[in-house]
């Protein structure tokens, strides 16, 4: 390499190559055909739809629950106005702005604001405040996660590739130290070889430093590299862990799952949901140091959100007791005694046929379940029938008694009827979780 | 698996959701019992505050890099991440 080789500045600097245009517009706003600020226009255009679809959903969703409202102001924010490079918001923001850095910071600052004003309106003013988030009131949550991600995904790529150019090309620090080199005198042909490596050395370096230099002049035929501009983060390596995670998390619940309906284990539901909970927390916990696995969060919210629910349901409910309509006439003393269970369905347990050795006055138990439906118990005559009678939601309805609805009741009481001084009983549990119970004389 | 910086958001979402799971594991055979009213709000605004607060110290770890490259390479202009 000798002297001359020095860059020429921006002689043949290729720009990066550009990406390739996407089919899909940019979601900006249209300045025709709007009736306000073009928001539904422009989210039509986006999605490739007509606009009156659009305009006609945001107008119902304006009118229950006023979020298609909301939606359209933060559209009309967030969203850029066509041949506008920045969005209101980015503009409102731009004026009191001072380093670059608080632009960010800002929107995020304002993004949980307005969550937290909206979260503390649910809070108040949701139509089921008992079981917070998941009434009228999640309709509106959950259009403004969508809503929020939308215009998150439809300006990523554009910033994404707008937001950063490469560095414009560094004239002087590569340009100086070969020129400075490239006064050598005749009579010093060893400096001339020693200055003349020293060049070469510090082209190589700034070069292998990143450089986006301005190319190799002179020599035809050879391709001026491509400047590889450092970028603004490290390529980020794909993980498995997220992956790895849910698989884990699914295969733990399944098996628990399993275990319970095979009735191996009397797992209540809310534990197998909270297990998948758990696995998929902790695969966040190692995301902390390795991997990436914030995904997660998106899986794991819904997942609790059920657990949740779940949870509210009478402890009583268990699952793997079968699903249909059963009917229950035992003959005897024994076959009588159960105990007999239901998981989902209708279930009727008729005693009347049940035959009490003669002259007994011993007590037989009798118990009977049905998880989420109807049970209902028909005692014969003639015999002390003793109910137990547990309800977790529903109604409970006992020969003699008031019928009564509520949540988590047990009835102890006494069928009424005449009886014989010397004849058997009946001690009769009967429990249903979630549903109506009754108890009567044949 | 790649060691990467401390990820706050990870962390607060993962002890958010062992710990709850635990709860509910542990209120399915006893009488403990969690407010369910509460749990989801509180839920939302501790993962919102995480993540704020890591996407402020992502910023922050951004900016250092930033200085420190522009250090490097004196006059080297870079456009301030956004």
């Amino acid at each position: 390499m000798t002297q001359n080789t020095g860059p020429v500045p921006g002689a043949s600097y290729a720009p990066p190559p550009t990406t390739p245009i996407e089919p899909r517009p940019p979601l900006r706003r249209v300045r025709t055909d709007r009736v306000l600020a073009g928001v539904a226009g422009g989210v039509a255009r986006w999605l490739g739809i007509d606009p009156v679809i659009v305009r006609v959903v945001l107008v119902i969703l304006a009118i229950f629950g006023g979020s298609g409202l909301l939606l359209y102001v933060l559209g009309w924010l967030f969203i850029p106005e066509e041949g506008d490079p920045s969005s209101e918001a980015e503009k409102l923001i731009e004026r009191g702005r001072q380093p670059g850095s608080t632009t960010r910071t800002v929107l995020i600052v304002g993004g949980v604001v307005l969550g937290v004003i909206v979260l503390v309106n649910l809070l108040s003013f949701g139509p089921m405040n008992g079981v917070w988030g998941f009434g009228g009131g999640s309709s509106l949550l959950l259009l403004l996660i969508v809503g929020g991600l939308v215009l998150w995904l439809a300006n990523r790529p554009a910033s994404g590739t707008a937001a950063w150019t490469p560095p414009s090309v560094p004239s002087a620090p590569s340009a100086s130290a070969p020129t400075d080199s490239t006064t050598p005198t005749a009579a010093d042909h060893d400096a001339v070889a020693l200055t003349s490596t020293t060049a070469a050395d510090t082209v190589t370096a700034a070069d292998a430093a990143g450089f986006a230099y301005g190319g190799y002049g002179g020599y035809p035929g050879y391709a001026a590299p491509v400047p590889t501009p450092t970028p603004p983060s490290a390529p980020r390596q794909r993980s498995y862990l997220g992956l790895a995670t849910m698989s884990l998390a699914l295969v733990t619940m399944g098996t628990l799952g399993a275990l319970s309906m095979a009735g191996v284990a009397n797992i209540p539901a809310v534990v197998v949901l909270s297990a998948g909970v758990g696995v998929l927390g902790l695969g966040l916990l190692v995301g902390t140091i390795v991997g990436r696995a914030r995904w997660l969060i998106a899986l794991a919210l819904p997942l609790l959100m059920v657990t949740v629910l779940v949870a509210l349901l009478p402890s009583n409910l268990r699952l793997g007791n079968g699903i249909g309509e059963r009917v229950w006439t035992p003959t005897t003393p024994a076959a009588a005694a159960g105990p007999f269970r239901l998981g989902i369905g209708d279930a009727e347990l008729d005693l009347t046929d049940v035959v009490f050795p003669a002259g007994s006055t011993a007590t037989y138990p009798v118990s009977a379940s049905v998880d989420v439906g109807e049970l209902r118990v028909i005692a014969p005559e003639g015999v002390t029938v003793l109910v137990t009678a547990t309800n977790g939601l529903g109604e409970i309805t006992v020969e003699g008694l008031p019928r009564t609805s509520g949540q988590d009741r047990q009835i102890i009481t006494e069928l009424p009827g005449i009886v014989p001084e010397s004849a058997p009983t009946i001690d009769l549990i009967v429990d249903v979780a979630v549903g109506n119970l009754e108890v009567s004389r044949a | 698996m790649r060691k990467h910086p401390f990820d706050l958001l990870s962390f607060v979402a993962g002890l958010l959701f062992v710990g709850l799971a635990l709860a509910y594991g542990i209120g399915a055979y006893t009488d403990v019992r969690l407010e369910p009213q509460y749990v989801f709000p509180l839920v939302l605004v501790v993962l919102g505050l995480a993540g704020l607060a890591g996407s402020i110290l992502a910023q922050q770890r951004n900016d250092r890099v930033l200085a420190s490259v522009a250090q490097d390479t004196a006059d080297v202009r870079t456009q301030p991440l956004r």
